[in-house]
């Protein structure tokens, strides 16, 4: 699966874990995940430990989480970041957009 | 049930029952011929009957049957011949053919399903089992006749969507990139992944000179992400041609970008503001790959432009103050840009090109372009693109900066279609008017329509300027030039000018355009009215005479640049015709 979530148990954070390539095929998938989630100041964290690759409609992708996270209060944190994945948020500057963490 | 019918009591439903469509029977024997002809008559197919192979095959062609029946021995050619002909004469069409009989060796029925068919019948024929292989194949060939048909008409679509794109794509770049400047002096490779690019590459001089290039790449590809390059380009040109600094043009685009793309898609760019100078350059890096300014002599990296900036379309207003990196550059060094479909181009095994195989063609040769493009050809191989590519080298060369130089009076002008139009233009000014408005730039506005004027531009302001001056001052003001002839008169003149303008409350000067397609040039003619007393314009017969009373220096100078100069009327009116031919000086 390139794509699992997982809620805890107070509802709060959900976790979403990234594997392989993280591109356009995954729109829906990656959407599907979060959209429910209306609760008010969830985190959103997105694991990248085992991403291998991201394009631009990855970046996408996450500006719609964050646009999710922002309607409901909540924020999106992006986790585990390998080097590879930290150079094509930093390029695009998205660290400035994103709490960014390890 | 089961029944051993004999053939000849079925005859009489032959004519009633013929939906089914229409079997071949192939069977040396006449006897099971005609059982089974009974039999599939009863089952409403119409029949057709052949004594071997040979004519089973030709039969085949002639009369298009549903179903086949073929026994396995015969004359001429055999079951397993004729069969397997048969299938590559049926092509896509799938018409089964069933086996006729009674061997039972495995080696012999495998042989049957081998050479192309689809079931067995065991002899002698039982009718109930008959039915249902009819019933088993002619599901089958529902089935097979229900895909085809679907993917016809997706082969139909699809061949429809991909001629409409075409000529979308056509459109749509005619009006993005046909304005396109000095590209006959930038290298570009550009490579769609698919008929729309997402990738987008604008350039325009700046009317102070110097050119502002961007290069951008939109959040995926195709005609989605194409879309947002109408907007970016308009405004690009628009300020660009106004004179505005290249973080005002961003701005501007971020702006429009953000208003008009949905969350989640942008433009990554890159901006490169290049000096008439040629002494440096200014960039300005928007989530791009590094932007590279290669050394004239050695074909090294000079200077690096790595990404400051968010991409534009994210947020509504871009980073406050969009610095820009700037480079001190010589001539004839190179600034090299690329999207990311370059680094991100896959090999067929599905490795990266990646940023460490892009710096080491850079450098491996002098001319880094093509050891980009020749080090990924070999890398892709025939994969197909899976993101757009885009390689733009930009040469620091005055002919790259330098308007005049790019359009050295319009080398074939007459093949030009922006210059076929007829068309006539006009302005009058009355009285008070002529104190504020200067019609000059008003009409050169006009002129500019004439997309390819080039230098012809400013031989037409001299032009329209001398006459529009002749017939304020001369005309309507009643000045005489021979105040100039001193300096102290030539203040005096324009002192009195002044004054006689403020004053003024009637009379009108107007001015007529006049674009006269021709077949090998184009005429521009020029006639400015005035409602002043005029002069006599007869006594002026040689008005190229140094000593010219009435016109001053101007007139010389405007019969120099046209082809032809008349005064007519009272000498109140002007006509001058200017020709945009080649042969223009």
């Amino acid at each position: 699966m390139p794509i699992s979530s997982k809620l805890s148990e107070d509802k709060q954070t959900i976790l979403i874990t990234i594997t392989g390539s993280f591109d356009f095929s995954l729109q829906s998938e990656f959407r599907s995940t979060y959209r429910s989630i209306t609760r008010p100041d969830s985190e959103f964290r997105v694991n990248l430990q085992n991403t291998e690759y991201m394009d631009s409609s990855a970046l996408g992708m996450l500006l719609l989480l964050r646009e999710h996270a922002e309607t409901y209060k909540g924020r999106v944190v992006l986790e585990s970041l390998s080097p590879e994945i930290k150079q094509i948020l930093t390029n695009a500057k998205f660290d400035r957009l994103f709490t960014i963490e390890g | 049930m089961t029944s051993l019918v004999h053939p000849f009591a079925l005859e009489r439903e032959e004519e009633t029952s013929s939906a089914k469509g229409r079997a071949l029977i192939v069977d040396d024997d006449p006897t099971n011929r005609a059982i089974l002809e009974a039999l599939l008559k009863r089952e409403g197919y119409q029949t057709t009957t052949a004594i071997d192979g040979l004519q089973a095959v030709q039969f085949f062609s002639e009369v298009q049957p549903d179903i086949v029946f073929m026994d396995v021995m015969m004359p001429e050619m055999d079951g397993y011949e004729a069969t397997t002909r048969i299938k590559a004469l049926a092509g896509n069409r799938f018409v089964p053919v069933v086996f006729l009989t009674a061997l039972t060796e495995d080696e012999a029925l495998e042989k049957c399903i081998a050479s192309g068919g689809d079931d067995f019948l065991g002899k002698p024929y039982k009718r109930a089992i008959l039915r249902a292989k009819i019933g088993a194949l002619v599901r089958i060939q529902d089935l097979y006749r229900t895909v085809e048909s679907q993917h016809h008409k997706i082969e139909r679509l699809h061949t429809q969507m991909l001629r409409e794109q075409e000529v979308a794509e056509h459109i749509f770049s005619g009006a993005v990139t046909a304005d396109n400047v000095a590209l006959d002096h930038i290298r570009t490779l550009l490579r769609p992944a698919t008929t729309f690019s997402g990738d987008l590459l604008l350039t325009a001089h700046h009317p102070a000179g110097g050119l502002h290039i961007l290069l951008g790449d939109f959040t995926g590809h195709g005609l989605v992400a194409a879309i947002g390059a109408l907007p970016a380009s308009e405004v690009f040109r628009a300020m660009t041609g106004k004179g505005y600094s290249a973080p005002e043009i961003l701005a501007t685009i971020n702006r429009k970008l953000h208003r008009l793309l949905p969350t989640g898609m942008f433009m990554t760019a890159c901006f490169v503001s290049l000096r008439a100078d040629l002494r440096t350059v200014s960039i300005w890096n928007a989530a791009m790959p590094d932007v590279l300014i290669l050394d004239e002599k050695t074909g090294a990296v000079k200077h690096r432009a790595p990404s400051q900036f968010l991409p534009l379309g994210i947020q509504q207003n871009t980073d406050c103050h969009l610095e820009p990196s700037e480079f001190n550059i010589t001539q004839g060094d190179r600034i090299l840009l690329c999207s990311d479909g370059v680094i991100e181009a896959r090999e067929p095994g599905g490795s990266r090109f990646g940023e460490a195989r892009y710096a080491q063609a850079v450098t491996a040769t002098h001319d880094s372009f093509q050891s980009v493009v020749s080090a990924l050809d070999a890398f892709c191989g025939d994969r197909e693109l899976s993101d757009d590519v885009s390689l733009v080298e930009i040469p620091c060369r005055p002919e790259v900066v330098n308007l005049d130089n790019t359009a050295p009076i319009i080398p074939d002008f007459a093949a030009q279609s922006c210059a076929k139009d007829r068309w006539r233009w006009s302005v009058e000014l009355h009285g008070p008017s002529l104190h504020h408005v200067n019609p000059v730039p008003l009409a050169i506005g006009q002129l500019l329509e004439i997309e390819c004027l080039g230098t012809h531009r400013h031989f037409l302001f001299t032009v329209l300027s001398e006459l529009y001056s002749n017939a304020l001052e001369h005309g309507i003001l009643g000045l005489d030039s021979d105040m100039k002839s001193s300096p102290e008169g030539f203040g005096q003149y324009y002192a009195e000018r002044e004054a006689r303008l403020k004053k003024l409350e009637t009379g009108f000067v107007r001015i007529e355009l006049e674009h006269l397609p021709q077949s090998c040039s184009s005429n521009i003619l020029i006639r400015v009215f005035d409602s002043g007393p005029g002069f006599d314009h007869e006594r002026c017969v040689k008005p190229l005479e140094p000593n010219l009373e009435h016109s001053g220096r101007g007139v010389p100078l405007v019969q120099s640049l046209c082809k032809s100069l008349h005064f007519q009327g009272r000498g109140n009116q002007v006509e001058a015709v200017y020709a945009l031919g080649k042969n223009q000086v």
